[in-house]
This record gives C-alpha cells, structure tokens and sequence, in this order.
C-alpha cells in the first residue's frame, strides 16, 4: 500500500557511519549536559527499555521471535551478525511508559486551615531524556499520542512536560516479525519522521543519519567519518528485504468502512467466546490513552492527590455509570477496541490508531490477531483501489496549555434539598468562564478525598452557578451533604451545551425524566428570559414517584402561568396523587399542536429519550431539532481520558448535548 | 373472538365513592374512537352510548371482577390502581379524555385487571360489556374497524409497562461517584 522509500533514500546522503565499538561514545554524547539515557536491555526474558550508560546492556547476540500468542527471546546463530544489538523487530512495552507513564500524579488538592479547598495540576519538571531504539511503529505511535495528547483542544500538562525535551535516537528494524505489519500501516519499516538520529544496524556498526538539528549535533560531537556508498546501499536494502519480508495487504485497505458497517457482525460474538478481556492488548499498545484517575486520602480527608493510571477499554468498568455498564458484554469491548483503532480514531484523530506494530497479537494470551479479525469481517467485500494511508508525522510540540484542565474555587452559599437523595448547591464564584457557561454544560467538581464527579449546571446566576446532585456514589453523597460556606474545586464549563436558539421563532418542547430536568432547567430559564422570541412552550416532566419530582414550587409556579404548559407524570403512585401516572411519552397526546416547527429538548434515561424521540419524530419533529443529553462515564472532560466515547464522538467534548439526526442509529446500539 | 359472554354483566357499575349516575342524551365532547369510524359502525355503536358521570373518588371497576363495560373517557381523570398487599393501593396509569377503561369487557376472561377510580369529575361513555360482545360478534364491519383502535390503545399501555417495568428513572443521569 505505501512505497515510502523515496524520501528514504534521498536522506541517507550524508549519513555518517558509527563503528560499534564507538557505540558508547554515542550515548556519553546523547547524556551530556545531565540528559538521561534509556535504551533497550535484556530482562526478566524480554526485551526492557532501562536507563543506559554505554553499550553494554544492548540486547547484543538476541532476537525476539513473535507469532499470535507468542514471544520468545532467542540466541542469535553463530556468524557475522550474532554481535547485533537491535535484531528484533518490537519489544514488548515500547517507549510509550518515558512519554505516557502508566501511572502519574495528575492533581493535588487539600482542604486549608481556613477550609478553602485547592486543586493543582501536577506536571512533572521537564527532565531532558534520550530514547534509544525506538523503532519506526514507536514513532508512528508517538505521533499519534502528539495528535490526541497535545493536538488539542485539551493538553495533557504531564504528556507535554515530557515530549518537550526528547532526544530520539531510531533504528530501523533490519528483521520483520510474524506479527508486523507496518508496512501496511503506512508507518515503517523506514524511518522518515520523528527521529534526531536514525541508525541501520550492520554488522560492524551503525550507519547514522540525522534528520534534525538536536542529531546534527550529536553526530557533530561524535565527528564520525562518512558512510561508504556500500555501507548506505546494505543499510537501505536491508530495510527494503524487511518491507518485503512483510508485505503489505495485511489488513483490508478498506477497514475503516468495513468496520462502520459491520457493527452488528457476527464475528463480534465469535471473537467474543476467545477474547478473555484480560487488557493485555491495550496495555502493550503503544497508542491506547484512555485513563482514569485513582483518588488517594490521609485518614483525616484534608489532603489527597488523584493519580492518573492507564485504563483499559476491556475492563467492566471503564463504561461504567450508575445504572450500569454501557458496554457489559466482551464483545462490546472488543469491538469498541478495534473500530477505535481502526476507524473512529480517523474521525477523531484524522489517523489511524493502530500503527502496526502487532503487539497486540503477540501479547494476546489467546492468541487473536487483529489481521484476521479484520479479514473475516471484510469477508468478500472487495477492497478499493489501493491507496496509500497517509502517512503518521510528529506535530509541532505546542506550548503547554491546561487551561481546560485548571480548577477554580467556588464555595456553597445555599443548599436546598430536593427529593430524599438529591440537592441543590448554590455555589458563589468569580470564574467568568464557568459565568459565561451555556445551558446543558457541566463541571468537574473537587473535594478532597473524594473522585471527581461530572455534574451539569441547573441555574446560572450573575455570581455563580447551582448544581442540582444525586447522592449515587460516596463523592456525590458527599456533595450533597455540604454546608453553607464549604468550599469546593470547579473545572470548566464542559461540553457542547443545548442550542437554545435553535428553538428561537419555533415552538419550544422540553421533556425531563428524573433529575434529567437539572440539566435542562438552565434551557427553561434561558427560553423564559427572553419569551417572546419563541413560540408555544410546552414542558413535559416524569419521574419515578411523586415525592421524586425535582424543583416542585418552580415547577408549580411555571404551570400556573399562561404560556407554558407544563405536564407531569409519575411513573407509580400512592392514591394521595391525583396527577397523572404513566409514562414521559404519554403526555403527548393530551396536548395537540406539536409538530414540524417545534425543537425539543429531552433529558432522562437513553431509552426514554429514544422513546420520546420517536414519537416526536411521529408527530413531524425534524429529527434535527430534536436534541438530547447522552450519560456515559467522564473523567476528564475534555476528550483526554477516552472513558466516554459513542462510536467517533467523545460525549464529555462533543456532546454531552446531540442532536437525534446526529446520532442516529448509535442512540440505540447496543453496547457502544 | 370470543363469543358473547353474557354472564354477570351489571346494568350499573359498583363503586365506592358517591353514587354515580347514567345521564341522558348523547356524550358532551368528542369519543374519538368512536367518531372516528365510517358513518356505519359509526351509528351502530353510538346508539348503544350510555351516558354516565363519576364522581371523584368513586372506583367504578374493581380489579378482578367481571367488567361491566367498555368505557371512553369524554372529561375527567381516572387513575387505574393495583392492590399491593402491605402497601394499599398503588397506581399505575392514569387516563384521560380519550382513553378507553376497561378493554376487558372485550377480552376473556373478562374481568378487570385494575381497579378504576375517577379523580376528577369525570363523565364516560360507556358501552354495555355483553351488548358489545355481541355486536362484535355479529356485525363484522364494526368489529374490523372497532377493535384495531382497541389493540393499539391495550398494546401502547403493554409498551408502556414494560418501561416502567424497567424502572428507568432509578439512578439515571448520575454517575456512580
């Protein structure tokens, strides 16, 4: 699919040649000026990257034969090559632990003497590092991480503080294993972004390259003679024989689109009875991102720290919410897996997000290899003309912004309860971006000792902002249990809200299930401000039991005025209730007139808000005014943390707030 | 369709609360089911219309007992209630102008599967449970166009439980933190 060896050849002019036995002079130069050093070494029967202080830890005389399931280290045969240090194709964990360590700290917050709660963002100190033997996949794959990390609109602080003084020393692999495919990815075997130095290991030593200026210097320092013609032409063909040794084709050129249309498959299920959901394959794959963070407490709950820690889509509870698991079956997972490597990362990312490096498949406890499963889901459908993919590039290194990432102070100036589990915070603050929130926004909210709940905003006020809450879990149960004058940490305003003004000259239909009226409470308040410029307003509310009915005296107040018309249901009730008992959608027939020139604002549970969808579509609602509120679980809000993600959308930063024509047949796919 | 069932059919319905009464002359707003049919069937059922106005806090159909009538709401609220023991009676649906009470007159075994209580002054045009057996049995047209408007009333409130079965508002919207 992808002939990159053009661009190659023209590089290797120039290219210097490194004797091996100067190979230590190489990484005294890399450590200069205290820059730390890691490189690939021998241990516990893998290859392991660890800190390198000349040579003598490279994997010399090993390779690393890979097949599904498999990866065994092995001697290298007597002969000329048995000294090479980099004859193996990938190691196990790549270099994505020195720029994505598995676990960092992400926030400190503690509660001060005088009960004032602080968040802070943790990011390292830069500290200058130099990576070596990274292979061309590892960069490809650090390319993708530059577009999800720091292509924006968020910025990973602690991702950044560590790309920002990275030295990369490559080599290109002269061995292919059974389980590569880069060549089919568009990512390798060559070299050609990314690296300061690239180095082709020959049997005597290294021919050296150095596509930037931080390499230029190196080999400046190192002040070694120029490559032989002979030594570049080995050094060129002994890639090209690794291109070749792989091919290409090795997945459906077409695999994006196979994918999208292939979600009801039955090779899902057929995966699913091999796929023991053990994590292993995101854990060894050098593009997975998603993360959760741990909250960690002293015993007295003043100060805890949130540590941000891989998470794996393959876990039950990475798709957790309070009413359960959007995605409970394994095949759900192994499918949200792989069309997010394969096909919604493009629309996310504009990439793809495997790079071929075919560590999933040999790090596969059962042995399933992704080449097949592509395969058996293309089936017969035929390809397209082979096109190249675009190839991954390093972007530009962005200054660091974590802006969407800062908290600020907000403190309780009143709570108010709602129901029996649910109430209201008045909070005070002075953050004018949390001021200027739009309706059908959320924050992220902070206290010590607790994890971070995502909870929308119910009322704007000129000095703060009310947020209506559930106690669920212990951080929310906390929340709602706060005094007058405590104080909390607030990050955001999150999210796409509700388009008020797309409701502007036409009739206004809200419909809220439970505490679904929080988040749309602020639409009601935004539609009332300013009355005249919509049509008729008419608001249909459920809930569980009478005495779960949120903001009664507002919504009492609302249905005694004469333009809104405010409908209730319960969904059972005692004989004390003389309103009505049924189902949200069932107020629809009692009020005629909506139709074609209404825009409908709706939310509550995801099967209620399909169900009402449905019938105001029957009733001529244009599926694009019809807007909903999707729930899933968000940790970062901003696109970062991948917990949240429907198909190519991430919920907490293109949602939560979509319209039912955007959605379509996702707002009711099972388990993605 | 069963055949007409003649048993235990009662002129009047039981209630609870204060006497309800059959009123005279034709219902005071729309039946819709029933107007919306061909002039035919149409004529044939309404002649058969019997007036009645329940007073709030009358239960008019009791659960389990064999059910008297059809019934169409023309005004008022009625609140369709279960018994549970150790927790008295709980509602389930309410019905308003419109909605057909007591889709058991039609469907053996032809007793109520809810109780009927009006909540607001409510008036009903109710069709005697044998006579429109009967009818239904006897005079096809009006039971080809009759009883499909039937179905989708009984089928909308199957639909209807079962998301209520569902218990969807318990926990939605909030995350487990």
């Amino acid at each position: 699919m992808v002939v990159a060896t053009q661009p190659h050849a023209a590089a290797v002019a120039g290219s210097r040649f490194l004797p091996r036995e100067r190979f230590d002079d190489l990484v005294a130069v890399l450590a200069g000026g205290g820059r730390r050093v890691v490189g690939p070494t021998v241990a516990d029967g893998a290859i392991v990257f660890a800190d390198l202080t000349d040579g003598t830890a490279l994997p010399a005389g090993w390779t690393l034969r890979t097949s599904p399931g498999r990866a065994r280290l092995e001697r290298l045969p007597e002969g000329p090559g048995s000294a090479r240090t980099f004859q193996y194709a990938v190691s196990g964990e790549g270099i994505k632990r020195f720029t994505f360590p598995s676990r960092v700290d992400a926030l400190a917050m503690e509660t001060d003497a005088d009960g004032t709660v602080r968040v802070r963002v943790e990011a390292p100190p830069p500290e200058p590092l130099a990576i070596v033997g990274a292979r061309a996949c590892d960069l490809a794959a650090l390319a993708v991480h530059d577009g999800v990390l720091v292509g924006g609109p968020a910025v990973d602080p602690d991702y950044a503080a560590r790309r920002r003084d990275l030295v990369i020393v490559a080599v290109e692999c002269a061995v292919a294993g059974s389980t590569c495919f880069c060549a089919t990815m568009g990512t390798g075997p060559e070299v050609t972004t990314g690296a300061d130095l690239v180095l082709a290991e020959l049997d005597d030593g290294f021919v050296a390259r150095a596509p930037t200026p931080a390499g230029e210097r190196v080999l400046a320092a190192l002040d070694l003679a120029p490559a032989l013609e002979e030594q570049s032409m080995r050094a060129l063909a002994q890639v090209a024989t690794t291109r070749a040794v792989m091919g290409t084709g090795a997945v459906p050129a077409n695999s994006r689109s196979v994918l999208m249309a292939n979600l009801d498959h039955p090779r899902w299920d057929a995966i699913a009875e091999r796929c023991i959901a053990c994590a292993n394959c995101t854990l060894v794959c050098p593009t997975c991102f998603c993360t959760g963070l741990e909250v960690t407490s002293g015993f007295d709950g003043r100060a805890s720290g949130a540590t941000r820690a891989w998470d794996s889509c393959f876990t039950e509870g990475f798709a957790q919410v309070a009413g359960g698991s959007f995605r409970p079956r394994p095949r759900d997972r192994y499918r949200q897996w792989l069309t997010h490597k394969f096909a919604t990362w493009w629309d996310q990312f504009g990439t793809s997000g495997c790079i071929g490096c075919g560590r999933c498949i040999a790090w596969c406890p059962v042995g399933i290899d992704v080449r097949a499963e592509l395969n058996a889901i293309a089936g017969d459908v035929p390809p397209p003309a082979a096109a190249p993919l675009p190839r991954h590039d390093i972007v530009a290194q962005p200054a660091i912004s974590t802006e969407a990432l800062e908290f600020s102070r907000a403190t309780v100036v009143s709570v108010t309860p709602e129901t029996a589990d649910t109430a209201t915070l008045r909070l005070a603050t002075d953050d004018a971006r949390i001021l200027a929130g739009q309706p059908g926004q959320f924050l992220m909210v902070g206290v010590p000792a607790f994890a971070i709940p995502p909870i929308s905003i119910s009322r704007f006020h000129p000095d703060g902002i009310e947020l209506t809450i559930r106690a669920a879990g212990a951080a929310t149960s906390f929340l709602t249990k706060l005094r007058k004058g405590a104080s909390l940490g607030v990050r955001g305003p999150l999210g796409r809200g509700w388009p008020v003004d797309d409701a502007i000259g036409r009739d206004v239909v809200i419909v809220a299930g439970g505490i679904g009226l929080a988040p749309l409470r602020p639409v009601i308040d935004a539609v009332l401000r300013d009355r005249a410029r919509f049509k008729d307003v008419r608001i249909y509310l459920g809930a569980r039991t009478p005495r779960e009915r949120l903001f009664v005296d507002e919504v009492d107040a609302l249905a005694a005025r004469d333009d809104v018309l405010v409908r209730t249901t319960v969904d059972r009730a005692g004989p004390e209730w003389l309103g009505r008992v049924g189902i949200v959608t069932q107020l629809f027939k009692t009020v005629q007139g909506t139709g074609a020139d209404a825009t409908a604002f709706i939310c509550g549970p995801e099967r209620m808000m399909a169900a009402t969808a449905d019938v105001l579509g029957d009733l001529g609602v244009p599926r694009d005014h019809i807007w909903v509120t999707l729930e899933r679980h968000m940790e970062c809000g901003v696109g970062l943390c991948g917990h949240c993600q429907l198909g190519s959308r991430f919920v907490c930063r293109d949602g939560p707030v979509f319209s039912v024509a955007e959605l379509g047949a996702d707002l009711r796919r099972e388990g993605l | 369709m069963p055949s007409a069932h003649r048993a235990s059919s009662a002129a009047a319905p039981a209630g609870d609360g204060p006497p309800s009464a059959a009123g005279d002359g034709p219902p005071s707003g729309p039946v819709p089911i029933i107007d919306a049919l061909p002039p035919g069937p149409r004529a044939r059922l309404a002649a058969r219309i019997v007036r009645r106005e329940i007073e709030p806090g009358t239960t008019f159909m009791h659960e389990g007992d064999v059910t008297s009538s059809l019934a169409i709401i023309v005004r008022g609220r009625v609140a369709l209630r279960l018994r549970v023991p150790e927790r008295g009676p709980v509602t389930i649906l309410t019905l308003e102008a419109g909605d057909i009470v007591g889709w058991s007159a039609i469907v053996a075994p032809y007793r109520a599967t809810t109780s009927a209580t009006a909540l607001e002054p409510t008036e009903l045009a109710t069709l005697d449970a044998v006579d429109l057996r009967e009818l239904l049995a006897s005079d096809t047209e009006v039971a080809a166009r009759f009883l499909p408007p039937v179905m989708e009333s009984v089928a909308a409130r199957v639909a209807a439980t079962r998301d209520q079965l569902l218990d969807l508002f318990r926990g939605a919207g909030v995350d487990a933190w």
